[in-house]
């Protein structure tokens, strides 16, 4: 999970939404920012400010440069045949 | 575009690293599709509870595991998990009941004379009138082996581990149960690795019935007839591993597992303790 930061500054609209690719991250008052919020994040995608009416304000790409590959938990521990 | 010019969009990515599940201990964590496979050599063994049963040495000790997205194979146990978060698990398996080992493992019998595995008590074949003598797992039918199906929930802390297991016979040898409750504990000092376990495991009157009771099956003087009844056995086992390099590691395991009266007073069974202890030198691949 990641958890962004979004400021905007110098933004006169009321309310503002965000999406993530195509998920919609939900729509927010400017009173509301600085907003944090938690997302899922397993590939590089694209979050994209829009107005109230679904147009496009400013996009910006977050890459994952790395990623640790999954691991599980070993559920019998190791050495557990003695 | 005239308002970029006017505004800041600024994005700040604060906290990184999705995982699947804690997966704190390197040693405990696995990627999936792949084998873990470890070889201890050294000195060690296992005491044998049974009357004439042969302590059972460990030279060598293996840890192998297999996991893929959910099925699993680790140490002897087939299973597939069901759940998986980062403070618990849910997983069903199937594994060999390790009772039988007890009747078999170095035994004399199935050295020298392995077909004569059914024989009578051999001071009582020249009549019933001597009395009791010793009974040992000579004289008695063989015991089969049990596979058991079971299912198990784990909890984890960031230190501990809490599981609540169950098993039932499913190859028919016994149809028995066995429940545990097992409690876990890890510390890091310095560079050793210590752990603590307590497993407090319950068998049924069927499962221990079938392995230390003696039954006219046996064919032995009826004075040893008995029944044994189900209990509780805890268990608690202490380990310690001392890592050398990235592949070597130093390790020494030592357990007492108690034995319920339901065993014990099998004329079978001499001891009322079952020790372990291990101490050697593993690599893992």
């Amino acid at each position: 999970m990641f958890t962004l930061f979004i400021a905007l500054e110098n933004m006169t609209a009321e309310q503002y939404c965000l999406s993530l690719d195509s998920r919609n991250l939900g729509c927010y008052s400017i009173t509301e920012f600085p907003l944090e919020l938690t997302v899922k994040l397993e590939q590089s995608e694209q979050l994209t400010l829009l107005d109230t009416k679904q147009t496009t304000l400013l996009t910006t790409t977050l890459f994952i440069k790395s990623q640790r590959q999954k691991q599980r938990r070993r559920l019998r521990s190791p050495w557990s045949i003695f | 575009m005239s308002i970029r010019s006017k505004i800041v969009f600024i994005v700040l990515l604060l906290i990184a690293p999705w995982c699947r599940a804690a997966c704190t201990h390197d040693e405990q964590c696995v990627s999936p599709q792949s084998w873990q496979f470890g070889v201890a050599l050294g000195l060690g063994f296992g005491s044998n509870p049974l009357k004439d049963g042969d302590t059972i040495p460990l030279f060598i000790l293996p840890d192998i595991a297999w996991y893929g997205e959910a099925v699993y194979f680790d140490n002897g146990e087939l299973g597939y998990q069901w759940t998986e978060h980062a403070h618990s698990a849910f997983v069903t398996f199937l594994e060999v009941d390790q009772e039988r080992a007890y009747f078999s493992f170095w035994h004399p019998v199935n050295i020298l004379n392995p077909i004569n595995k059914n024989s009578n008590l051999t001071a009582l074949d020249g009549g019933l009138s001597t009395g009791p003598e010793k009974l040992s797992i000579d004289h008695i039918a063989t015991r089969d082996w049990a596979i058991l199906a079971g299912t198990r929930w784990h909890y984890y802390t960031q230190d501990a581990q809490w599981q609540i297991s169950v098993w039932q016979d499913v190859t028919g040898t016994h149809n028995g149960q066995k429940m545990s409750v097992y409690y876990q504990h890890s510390w890091n000092w310095q560079t050793l690795r210590l752990v603590a376990e307590l497993d407090v495991v319950w068998k049924s009157s069927k499962l221990l019935n079938y392995y230390y009771g003696i039954r006219p099956l046996d064919k032995v003087d009826p004075f040893f007839y008995y029944q044994a009844k189900g209990g509780w056995q805890p268990a608690l086992t202490l380990s310690i591993q001392k890592p050398l390099n990235d592949k070597w590691l130093w390790l020494t395991k030592l357990s007492v597992q108690k034995l319920n009266k339901g065993m014990t007073q099998s004329p079978l069974v001499e001891d009322s303790s079952i020790y372990r202890f291990f101490s050697g030198f593993a690599y893992q691949f």
